[in-house]
């Protein structure tokens, strides 16, 4: 899993959880790939990140270094500093480990890469005609 | 009388205030500004209708300080308002009156107001229909006084033993006791306390009164007895318990019954002394009924022109009931209905087990030779993969082995994350080398509006119930950016339009060879499901196209045929060398669950949610799609 997929997930359907976000990383296993840069791909995506959210989960696993606490300013032509989100985006990898829900508690595995985010239907809100989408 | 003023020194200064309090809550409640400086509209704060003032009270207090233009008296309300003929005469009874006089059956001490305007109030009773919801009967004079003396008599209340104290009213049973927990009769336990033999003139009357379709004898009988403030909440007899109609008589005073309906729509409904009320259709299923607790009604006056109130006194009602032989009911009127509730409480469970056994665990069992037949990505869906641009995100809801992953247009670089219940299938997508995460689709794991697009092929018609598969069409609007898109793919239930058979069918041999024009793409759902040599794949022209096995829970579906119900299981005949450490010769078949696809019946789906706008409808080789788009 790669921290960009970490910086959309959320736990928020589980019942009684409102926000469920940003959720706590915890790895036990970390692997580094390669995968080519493109300044377009990381300058387009910086607007959709929760720039703090990705800063404390690589901080939290250790693999901040480089990556400045807050977006610089004037980032589209800042090469080094789209290097550097690049780099936490895309290549640091979690093989294993687990995600926490930060007001349940509730962990999800990550097994070879891939995080179980299966719920019960007993953890969520009940299935009903109402409630459209909520932003 | 120089100087006009409302605030005066020898009003008390607990009536000041309450003024103060009035004049802000008055003109919140009722839209029109109060205040002390005169007008010709006075505004009594603290009684009217609801409190018991009556309109002739209200005349009778005030006319001696000048002509009285109107009074109006607002429904359910404890204000209500006056216009003299002018802002003199209004002063000199405001001067006379406000903290000063008392209502009649009252010491509280008037608190008044003048008001830029009175309101405009409409006579709930002047539009009603007059009888109420339909299928609502009120038999004036059923029973004559004396008759109403002897089934009072039939009763005692002063016994403790008879009858029950509940928190607003006594009851007692005849026939079968009502619980009151579960809002139902047991059968099995009638009570010795028959309905009286007395009653039974009710049925010869009810003929005589020209309702002989009513002939039905009843075996339940709950009276109901009121003092003066007492009611009942809004309710409605358990649908699954009583026959249609229920009869309620009622007898020592005159009450109104407030009726609801679904929309909220409120009909208050005049029961006389001495009337039958017949609930049936409608007003039996459709509709709650109702008592408040309050010490008088309001009601129309006599001309019909203004309101009134009528005071409650000892109430007592008789509602005779039929149960039913059997609990159940069919009524369309689901949101009041204990039975319809049930079933989709069960229908939900029932959903959840069904996708359990015959879509998840399936999936698992049969990934890898299911994997082997998902290779050629469906050129549509192509198409739309190549629609995104650099730097965008792309789910795919249901990715299975991921071969929608890497399809976008030359030079892009998009962000894919795929997602699937399978964790086998997720594997799958891993080996890959693409980003994936197991999760289920009614539940989607993201946070909202972060999808450029959203891909949900073939997915969607393996949730067994509208509301689940509905749901995943919400989720998926909801974790769409704005302006974002939506491929949706789903199995069709009509596999030819306008006579071209699907691909799907095509495959079937039978009419492979009666087809000149051969389709090689593969479909959806269309892929050539594995067969050995000789196997049952086709249907023979002469058998039905589907069967029902003994203990499988729904119809199986022929392959490579059209569908005959819209919800089937469709076999999967797993090929030797994927069934690991099996080593009995016979093929092993899978069943999975498809709710098969309506013309238009996606497209419906997706137009009730709100967010989200269907660009594009298309049958595509025996599917359904949608495109979407969420607004901007």
């Amino acid at each position: 899993m790669k921290l960009l997929t970490h910086n959309v997930l959320s736990s928020k359907c589980l019942k009684g959880v409102s926000v469920g976000y940003p959720l706590r990383l915890n790895a036990t296993d970390i692997k580094v790939v390669d995968v080519d840069y493109n300044s377009e791909f990381v300058s387009r995506m910086i607007p959709k990140l929760n720039y703090s959210a990705l800063y404390d989960a690589a901080q939290s696993i250790g693999h901040h270094n480089g990556l400045p606490d807050t977006v610089a300013e004037d980032y589209e032509n800042n090469e080094d500093f789209l290097k550097a989100v690049h780099h936490v985006l895309l290549e640091v990898d979690i093989v294993s480990g687990d995600l926490e829900c930060p007001e349940s508690g509730r962990k999800f595995p990550i097994t070879r890469g891939i995080p179980n985010m299966l719920v019960n239907e007993n953890e969520v809100n009940e299935i009903n005609g109402s409630n459209g989408c909520n932003n | 009388m120089n100087a006009m003023k409302g605030e005066d020194a020898d009003v008390p200064k607990k009536i000041v205030s309450k003024q103060r309090k009035a004049i802000k809550n008055i003109a919140l409640d009722s839209k029109i500004t109060l205040g002390v400086e005169p007008t010709k509209h006075i505004v009594i704060c603290n009684s009217g209708l609801s409190l018991g003032l009556l309109e002739e009270d209200v005349i009778n207090i005030f006319a001696p300080y000048g002509p009285i233009e109107a009074v109006i008296m607002v429904p359910d309300k404890t204000y209500c308002f006056m216009t003299f003929h002018s802002k003199e005469n209004a002063f000199r009874a405001y001067k006379c009156s406000h903290g000063k006089s008392t209502f009649p059956r009252s010491e509280n001490l008037m608190v008044l107001a003048f008001a830029t305007a009175v309101p405009r109030v409409t006579n709930p009773w002047a539009t009603l229909p007059r009888e109420g919801p339909p299928g609502l009967i009120v038999l004036e004079d059923f029973v004559r006084p004396d008759e109403e003396e002897m089934l009072v008599k039939l009763l005692s209340w002063d016994d403790p033993e008879q009858g029950q104290q509940l928190k607003q009213r006594q009851v007692q049973h005849f026939g079968f006791e009502f619980r009151y927990g579960s809002n139902d009769v047991d059968k099995k336990k009638p009570l010795e306390q028959k309905i009286p033999d007395q009653c039974n003139f009710l049925q010869e009357r009810l003929k005589k009164r020209g309702f002989s379709k009513w002939n039905f004898y009843p075996d339940q009988l709950t009276v109901n007895r009121y003092l003066p403030g007492q009611g009942i909440p809004p309710h409605v007899d358990t649908h699954s318990v009583f026959e249609d109609p229920i009869l309620s008589l009622s007898l020592l005073s005159d009450v109104v019954m407030d009726f609801k309906d679904a929309t909220g729509q409120k009909l208050p409904v005049f029961l006389p002394r001495r009337s039958l009320t017949v609930m049936s259709g409608e007003s039996r299923f459709g509709w709650t009924h109702g008592i408040a607790s309050r010490i008088h009604d309001v009601i129309c006056t006599d001309d019909k022109k203004g309101l009134t109130v009528l005071p409650r006194k000892e109430r007592i009602s008789f509602t005779f009931r039929l149960l039913r032989s059997k609990r159940e009911c069919f009524c369309s009127y689901a949101w009041l209905c204990d039975n319809q509730k049930q079933n989709l409480y069960q229908q939900q469970l029932d959903a959840i087990e069904l996708e359990k056994l015959y879509v998840r665990e399936v999936y698992e069992e049969i990934s890898s030779h299911f994997s082997e037949t998902r290779h050629t990505p469906w050129p549509n869906i192509v198409d739309f993969c190549k629609t995104f641009k650099t730097g965008q995100i792309l789910l795919d809801v249901g990715c299975g082995n991921g071969k929608y992953f890497g399809n976008q247009a030359e030079n892009v670089s998009l962000f894919e994350i795929g997602l699937d219940a399978s964790a086998h299938l997720a594997d799958m997508c891993t080996k890959r080398g693409v980003e994936v995460l197991n999760g289920n689709c009614l539940n989607l794991p993201f946070r909202s509006s972060i999808a450029d697009g959203v891909l949900c092929i073939a997915v969607i018609h393996h949730l067994a119930t509208h509301e689940r598969r509905r749901r995943a069409v919400q989720e998926i609007a909801r974790v769409l950016c704005k302006g974002g898109r939506a491929l949706i793919y789903v199995w069709a239930r009509d596999q030819r339009l306008q006579d071209k058979m699907s691909t799907y069918l095509k495959q079937n041999r039978k009419n492979y060879q009666n087809s000149s024009n051969i389709c090689s793409s593969s479909g959806v759902e269309s892929e050539r499901t594995p067969s050995q040599p000789g196997n049952t794949m086709c249907a023979s022209s002469d058998s039905d196209t589907c069967e029902y096995t003994g203990n499988l829970p729904l119809p199986v579906h022929i392959n490579r045929t059209n569908f005959k119900h819209s919800d089937v299981l469709v076999p999967w005949k797993l090929k030797e060398k994927h069934r690991q450490g099996r080593d009995d010769s016979q093929q092993q078949t899978f069943y999975r669950y498809y709710h098969v696809f309506e013309a238009d019946e996606l497209q419906q789906m997706c137009i009730e949610i709100p967010q989200i706008q269907v660009l594009e409808t298309k049958y595509d080789q025996g599917n359904w799609s949608v495109l979407l788009r969420k607004l901007p």
